[in-house]
């Protein structure tokens, strides 16, 4: 396997950055040869990536809108299962020592009712989420405000989440130890050891009113985790799901040292976090780096403690933790998603993009469609490039090939054929949540001369495209001025804009293929 | 309220009552009753006022698929045209918002995508416009006790108040447009005269409420149609019409609500003479509606269409949640025509949340389905009343509606209704017709006690407090209307069991 490039990939970012004007000579094209032989050895390539999603919170899960959206990202992804926050929160009812019923014209009475406890929602939640073939990955938050220290910590997400520690660990026990027991009874304990339970969210920051932070986080989670096992020793809990990929190391030490259960560690990180705060670091790690190396130290952390074996799950990641529509709502998250897939790929047993969807309120309810939500799909159920970018990496096979470039992933299929992503990364168009439009035609593209050996010299091949011209609702949307409020016939035109451009259907030709990928352009790529 | 107009209401009220009050000592004594029904006989319109308009829990839960599943099922039996629900400004929908320089700017988000559901669906919005934003409200810590907490205080400033409305309303006229809007309905505010609403004093500070809002809309559209007071227990009607009257307020229609289980003397008012004693309790929403269309006709506008947009049966004992529902309902539809526009049961499902989530299925809730989807037995009655003609032929019965169809089968409601203090019980009835075949073919339908009760089909399974998805189908597949029972009349009559709480739904051939 051979691999030329003619302008060095790093050189040709920092150019961007500083001058996206004087790239626009066609002359500026990078240039790659690829070799790739359909019989060369393969590792497992097990698609971490599509395993599991972030959403809004739980109570937005009984959302017909969300719904929608789940059965379309399942449709394209097959994911497992769903990840959210708030399970606990005041608003899905589920502690409630002191209800009340309240009938018009009389007076409000105390509820006859003798459990603390309702479980209308969380089963109408999950349940929900079965039926369409999707699990869930069950984080543990917030305080119930009638359970918290301080009915008075909300955080500053527009639901307004308690981030107390409780007021008592009896009380948060039981509890703990009830919605277990529930769910193992309506669910059967086959399919809730199958389930993941995470303790708490993002402890390290702002989620979490301990003090200090760490070691009241490992309190909630000995309590939570020994409780669970209590339930069955078949539930699957883990921690610290902290924010930049923290506390790891400090996590398993404090497990080993008081024997309490973690069958995985779970932790975040997002493309635009700090050196500063991830490593602890002054180096400036760009955006197209940052997810690596972030997997990469919690591998090493982990294979360094006490339980190397022990799966590490990066229960959030995005490009973006802001929203920032020139990142996240473009076709720009083509290259930098597979190429983030391709450095991962083997550190981590799954990644969870935060989110499948816009149907999401942490900063309010949605102003515009691409504001630079986490979603794959804006409000509407329209498809943004992400949507098409994981549909088209979904069509990877299992098995991958090793490569030397940095822009390609190539995978063999089931029936002997290849799967490979091809791409040109290039740093977004704008940062911040101010959207820039694209510069139009010139970008410098990039030409890739893949040979290919070891498959009919004239085999039949698919081609799958996602950049500015291809699979790319913005383009429309840039075109009638991106209206806020979009009508329902504007509703109609994007959402069929949105979706995946047709297929290329082509032959190689004497065993080659000429590919030529504009920037911030993922081509997928299907041999027969 | 002046002296000749409460005479002439309690004259009204008085005569639509005596027909009423007759009806206790003849049932009570007899376990068979016997009607004479002439299909020849001359007939009235009737409009389907009970089921054309439903409550429903507020508007964000219409956002959720369990709602809409509700409300595709309830529509599908009913053919209901319009649903109305609280807190279409309340702050989870994020309508009204100020910038850092405190001004305003709306985002209608929300709004658009309940709407749209609705319309999707073939079901028109009421938009009851309330409650107050909090960036909006003069007190932000004026809650309302229900479990969401909507804020009930005036604006802040009313200058504030006109600019949301009428960004509202062109927004909705610039969506839907105008000859769609124009067939919604605008009622300002929900129960004021109660805890909804934090105005002081609170009919005059509601009434400038109603003025600004009304030609704010009007502003808008003249199209547009605007109503209120949205009172509870049928308050201030009379003194709205003249206020409006006086200030040249734009008014297309009144809207008041009153519930079966509020006392007599409450509805009807305390300078009355009229009490409890003098009603079964299923008469006592009626006994409002009548006693205010007259208020209305009696009014310098006497044209004004009446909606009464939230109603229920009596519902001690969680009996919303029985066959019981039928004959009550029935009786509401009796006595009720011709006096209401639109009579709006409060509420066609059990998605709400005015107390809390629901801890089980059964719990005496308004809704015609249970959490889960599970059809109650007044999901059914809907669907046999659905069936009524739309022409009805008069009749002294106190236990029928007798009506005719396009093609000149009749379609009759028959119902048991318990006498009041006394247990339920089955009766029967004999109708005899005249003006049709002698052996005319006839289909009898029913819900009663025993059939398509689903508080029996929920005891069989153990009474779960949540049911799984697999039990709520079980249970509708159980509950579901089997095809109607057929006969043919003998000699022209035919003689009919009714059980215990039950609603029959005869049709005989021309």
């Amino acid at each position: 396997m051979r691999n030329h490039t003619t302008l060095d990939r790093l050189t040709l970012a920092v150019a961007l950055l500083l001058s996206p004007g004087l790239l626009l000579s066609p002359s500026a094209h990078a240039q790659e040869q690829i070799t790739i032989d359909a019989k060369a050895p393969t590792t497992p390539f097990p698609h971490f990536w599509e395993k599991t999603f972030g959403s809004g919170r739980a109570i937005l899960a009984l959302r017909d809108s969300y719904r929608k959206d789940l059965r379309t990202v399942k449709q394209a992804t097959g994911f497992q299962s769903i990840r959210f926050h708030g399970i606990f929160n005041d608003e899905v009812g589920l502690y409630d020592p002191e209800r009340q019923t309240k009938n018009p014209g009389l007076a409000a009475e105390q509820a006859n009712d003798a459990s603390i406890y309702n479980f209308s929602y969380v089963d109408q939640i999950y349940d929900g989420l079965l039926e369409d073939g999707v699990k869930p990955f069950v984080e543990m938050s917030f305080m119930p405000r009638k359970l918290s220290s301080e009915p008075n910590a909300a955080h500053a997400f527009w639901y307004h989440p308690n981030v107390a520690p409780p007021q008592n660990y009896d009380a948060w026990d039981k509890m703990i130890r009830a919605f277990a027991e529930h769910l193992v009874r309506r669910y059967g304990i086959d399919e809730v050891a199958t389930w993941q339970f995470e303790v708490w969210n993002e402890p390290n920051i702002d989620f979490w009113g301990g003090d200090p932070k760490q070691s009241t986080y490992f309190d909630l989670y000995d309590h939570t985790a020994r409780t669970l096992k209590a339930v069955s020793k078949r539930i699957q809990v883990g921690g610290p799901s902290t924010a930049q990929a923290a506390w790891v190391t400090p996590f398993l030490a404090h497990v080993k040292e008081k024997n309490v259960p973690a069958d995985f560690v779970s932790t975040h990180v997002y493309a635009n976090d700090t050196a500063d705060n991830v490593m602890h670091s002054a180096e400036n790690i760009p955006r197209d780096q940052m997810v690596y190396r972030a997997v990469k130290m919690a591998h090493d952390q982990i294979a360094a403690s006490p339980f190397p074996k022990l799966p590490l799950i990066f229960s959030e990641y995005n490009a973006s933790y802001a929203n920032e529509p020139n990142v996240t709502d473009s076709p720009y998250m083509g290259p930098w998603l597979a190429n983030t897939i391709r450095q991962c790929d083997g550190l981590t047993d799954s990644m969870d993009y935060w989110a499948f969807s816009d149907v999401f309120e942490e900063q309010g309810v949605v102003r515009s469609p691409f504001y630079g939500g986490f979603g794959l799909l804006a409000a509407g159920n329209i498809p943004k490039p992400t949507f098409n970018i994981f549909a088209a990496l979904h069509k990877l096979g299992e098995r991958r090939i090793a490569a030397a470039s940095d822009s390609v992933l190539a995978t063999t299929t089931g029936n002997s054929g290849l799967a490979l992503a091809l791409w040109n990364y290039a740093p977004p168009t704008g940062t911040g949540a101010t959207y820039i439009a694209p510069i139009g035609p010139g970008t410098p593209a990039k030409d890739f001369d893949l040979i290919l050996e070891n498959v009919p010299a004239n085999a039949a091949v698919e081609l799958w495209r996602i950049d500015n011209d291809h699979s790319n609702v913005l383009k429309l949307y840039d075109a009638i001025g991106r209206p806020d409020n979009l009508s329902q016939q504007q509703i109609k035109q994007l959402r069929a804009a949105g979706a995946m451009s047709p297929a290329e259907h082509l032959h190689l030709d004497k065993g080659k293929l000429h590919l030529s990928i504009p920037a911030h352009g993922l081509a997928v790529v299907l041999v027969q | 309220m002046s002296a000749d107009v409460l005479t002439m209401t309690n004259l009204r009220t008085l005569a639509l009552i005596a027909g009423a009050l007759a009806v206790f000592p003849v049932s009570n004594a007899i376990a068979q009753e016997h009607i004479q029904i002439d299909a020849k006989a001359a007939a009235a319109p009737f409009p389907h006022f009970w089921e054309s308009m439903f409550g429903s829990g507020r508007a964000a839960l219409a956002l959720r698929e369990s709602y809409r599943e509700d409300l595709r099922a309830v529509h599908a039996v009913t053919g209901f045209r319009y649903v109305r629900f609280h807190g279409i400004l309340h702050d989870e929908l994020g309508v009204y918002n100020e910038d850092e320089h405190g001004n305003p700017f709306y985002n209608f988000t929300y709004i658009d995508q309940i709407y749209d559901g609705l319309l999707k669906e073939g079901v028109k919005p009421v938009v009851e416009i309330s409650f107050m934003p909090k960036k909006l409200a003069f007190n932000p810590d004026a809650l309302h006790p229900f479990w969401y907490k909507p804020n009930v205080s005036p604006p802040k400033s009313m200058e504030r108040w006109d600019g949301l409305m009428k960004a509202f309303a062109q927004h909705l006229v610039q969506r839907y447009g105008i000859d769609e809007v124009a067939t919604w309905y605008f009622e300002v505010w929900n129960e004021p005269n109660i805890d909804f609403w934090g105005g002081i004093p609170r009919k005059e500070s509601y009434f400038e409420l109603y003025d600004h809002t009304a030609r704010d809309l009007k502003s808008v559209s003249p199209r547009l149609r605007v109503g209120g007071p949205a009172t509870a227990a049928a308050a201030w009607i009379p003194d709205f019409l003249r206020f409006t009257a006086d200030n040249h307020t734009p008014i297309d229609f009144i809207s008041s609500h009153g519930y079966d289980d509020e006392p007599i003397e409450r509805l009807l008012g305390p300078d009355q003479p009229l009490r409890d004693k003098d009603f079964r309790e299923e008469d006592h929403t009626c006994a409002a509606v009548a006693h205010v269309r007259s208020q209305i006709d009696t009014s310098t506008n006497p044209h004004l269409p009446l909606l009464w947009t939230e109603w229920n049966v009596p519902g001690a004992n969680e009996a919303r949640d029985t066959a019981y529902v039928g004959p009550a309902l029935a009786e509401a539809i009796r006595t009720c025509d011709g006096h209401v526009e639109h009579l709006a049961f409060w509420t066609f499902s059990d998605v709400f949340e005015e107390g809390g989530p629901a801890r089980k299925p059964f719990e005496g809730q308004f809704g015609l389905r249970a959490t889960g989807g599970i059809n109650k037995p007044s999901f059914y009655d809907y669907a046999l009343l659905h069936h009524l003609g739309f022409e009805r032929i008069a009749n002294a019965s106190k236990n029928a509606i007798i009506t005719k169809l396009d093609d000149g089968t009749l379609a009759i409601a028959l119902w048991n209704l318990p006498d009041p203090g006394k247990p339920a019980r089955a009766e029967k009835i004999t109708l005899e017709f005249q003006g049709l075949s002698s052996n005319a073919a006839l289909t009898i339908a029913r819900v009663d006690d025993e059939h398509s009760s689903a508080l029996k089909a929920y005891e069989a399974l153990g009474s779960p407090a949540y049911p799984l998805p697999t039990q709520v189908q079980q249970m509708n597949r159980e509950t579901a209307l089997p095809p109607p029972e057929k006969h043919i009349l003998d000699h022209g009559t035919i003689t009919l069991d009714l059980g215990k709480n039950a609603l029959l739904l005869v049709t005989v051939d021309r």
